[in-house]
């Protein structure tokens, strides 16, 4: 089998793998003021239905190589200026059923995203396997009778997978780097830590 | 050369041949000729009586008849006016050249004087020297690698009754040749400067205000006896300094030997993923740590595992022991001292990349 990433573009996606023992931070920055008088009721204006994330999180380099394209990716990222997607890692989803061939419509338990969902949306499956999918959402319909949910993927997945082979699925952001300077703290010559903050750009999806 | 290249290398000249002149008339001059003489050496122009007198610009081209070529080349003197060393880390050379274009006569260096600063040097200058018709006499203008922290001289030249001056320019780097403690870590920064205008939408409009990383580097060095004594002394000349910081991260070795007379080096390890040698580094650094010694270089070309230089090594290096580093030109920002005895010293250091242009 074989990755099969779609609906991307053309950025990048961060390749480095996230140091769990570190933990990742995530917060959300709202973009709304709230007006309020005594004896009156509060009004709220929204400026964006979505929320930009910020991530932090650790990662470590474990040779020369890698040492190298991360190095590349910052420069070719120059600091805060230019996007890339980042997996989110934080497993946002839980798939209920198997994955069948061409198969768009893919059923989860309920929790709450069907409220907040945006039609650009990006999801990552990741398998047993270590293969990689990535969607764009088109829809999300909840059904609160029977606590599920319904996305709707662009495009189909082109293989079956068994729910059992599915070990994430979360959501890929568009981000880019939150800080201009990233500090490399070397245990050896090619060994290091790199601590990150990702802040997600929702503006600047792709629309498909 | 920029200004030759303007007016003579079609510039203004293809504007000649659009205003006034026939296209016969032109081609004698934009057609290459037999210059007879040393044109092309790095001159500038810093005197040109025919300029003064004649106040030739643009505009005033078309103007000119079909001998200013011959004017504007010839019938004067043309002297180098400036040469920029850039960083400097070792002993270099360049020539200042005084060229008599004049075809038909003999002018004369009358005078010159020289400032006789520390870090620099001019071969000696006899006066009166006598320069035939389109005779080029050169001088040999070294910097050394110790000297004031910036080099800014001028020779001044008196040839023909006419005053020219030479400036030479050049910001003196000295090497970190102590190695860092990797007990206590290595931190290496690598930085951007983006602008960004924020619209309450969050939608954001950004710019890269560099397209090259600045880097930084901090980590702790602990000296004993004789280095803690030149870290020391060391840091009191630094302070407003350019160093050559090293890229420990990136630390090479050798097997070959003799270093001393070499111009180039093969390194021990694959440097394929070498980030900073490969990307940004144009110079790197040789130091045998335990005596402190240290020699930097400035690459010709990264080969593989050679290191090819444009200058050959000028030190005795041992093979063993001998390390080499990439390096970036930095300035030493903090270094706060600690002496654990009369004769150990640890300190840790931190240094900013300064701009490369």
């Amino acid at each position: 089998m074989a990755d099969s990433i779609e609906t991307l573009g053309s950025y990048q996606i961060f390749p480095f793998v996230l140091d769990w023992s570190s933990g990742l931070k995530m917060s959300v920055t709202s973009a709304f003021t709230k007006t309020e008088f005594d004896g009156t009721v509060p009004r709220i204006t929204e400026y964006t239905t979505r929320k930009p994330v910020t991530l932090v999180e650790t990662i470590h380099l474990f040779d020369k190589e890698e040492e190298s394209n991360f190095l590349q990716f910052f420069d070719d990222h120059k600091g805060r200026t230019k996007k890339f997607w980042v997996y989110a890692r934080t497993n946002d989803f839980n798939l209920i059923e198997d994955i069948n061939i061409g198969e768009t419509q893919f059923d989860f338990t309920y929790n709450g995203y069907s409220d907040i969902h945006v039609s650009y949306d990006r999801v990552y499956i990741i398998t047993k396997s270590g293969d990689i999918y990535t969607r764009r959402v088109d829809d999300a319909v909840a059904d609160l009778v029977n606590d599920e949910m319904t996305l709707y993927l662009d495009p189909s997945i082109d293989v079956a997978i068994p729910l059992s082979d599915v070990i994430e699925f979360g959501r890929v952001l568009l981000v880019r780097f939150d800080l201009d300077t990233v500090q490399l703290k070397y245990h050896q010559t090619g060994v290091a830590t790199v601590n990150l903050r990702f802040l997600e750009i929702p503006t600047e999806y792709p629309a498909t | 050369m920029t200004y030759l290249d303007d007016y003579i290398n079609y510039g203004a000249i293809s504007g000649l041949n659009a205003r006034s002149q026939s296209l016969n008339e032109a081609d004698q001059y934009v057609q290459p000729r037999d210059f007879e003489g040393p044109l092309f050496h790095d001159y500038k122009v810093t005197q040109s009586k025919y300029y003064e007198r004649a106040g030739v610009d643009y505009q005033g081209i078309s103007e000119l008849i079909n001998n200013y070529a011959d004017d504007l080349i010839y019938n004067r003197i043309w002297a180098t006016q400036e040469i920029d060393f850039g960083y400097i880390l070792e002993d270099r050379s360049q020539e200042v050249y005084i060229w008599n274009a004049y075809k038909t006569e003999q002018k004369s260096i009358t005078a010159f004087t020289d400032p006789v600063h520390s870090g620099i040097a001019i071969d000696a200058v006899t006066v009166p020297t006598v320069l035939e018709p389109n005779e080029e006499i050169s001088y040999t203008v070294t910097v050394y690698a110790i000297g004031p922290a910036e080099q800014n001289t001028i020779y001044e030249w008196t040839v023909a009754g006419a005053d020219f001056e030479t400036l030479v320019t050049g910001k003196r780097v000295i090497p970190f040749p102590f190695p860092a403690n990797w007990g206590a870590g290595i931190n290496i920064g690598y930085g951007f400067k983006t602008v960004i205008y924020k619209a309450p939408t969050t939608h954001e409009q950004r710019r890269s205000l560099h397209n090259t990383v600045r880097r930084t580097s901090n980590f702790e060095v602990i000296l004993s006896r004789m280095n803690a004594q030149k870290f020391n002394n060391m840091y009191r000349l630094g302070a407003a300094r350019f160093f050559g910081v090293p890229i420990q991260s990136e630390i090479m070795t050798t097997s070959d030997s003799p270093i001393l007379g070499a111009f180039s080096i093969t390194a021990n390890e694959d440097l394929a993923n070498f980030f900073n040698l490969q990307t940004y580094c144009t110079q790197v650094m040789l130091v045998n740590h335990e005596t402190a010694m240290a020699e930097m270089k400035i690459l010709t070309s990264v080969v593989g595992q050679t290191l090819n230089f444009e200058i050959a090594v000028a030190n005795d290096f041992p093979t063993v022991g001998t390390v080499i580093y990439p390096i970036y030109i930095g300035m030493l920002e903090q270094a706060d001292f600690k002496f654990e005895n009369d004769g150990v010293l640890t300190a840790n250091v931190s240094f900013r990349e300064s701009f490369i242009g």
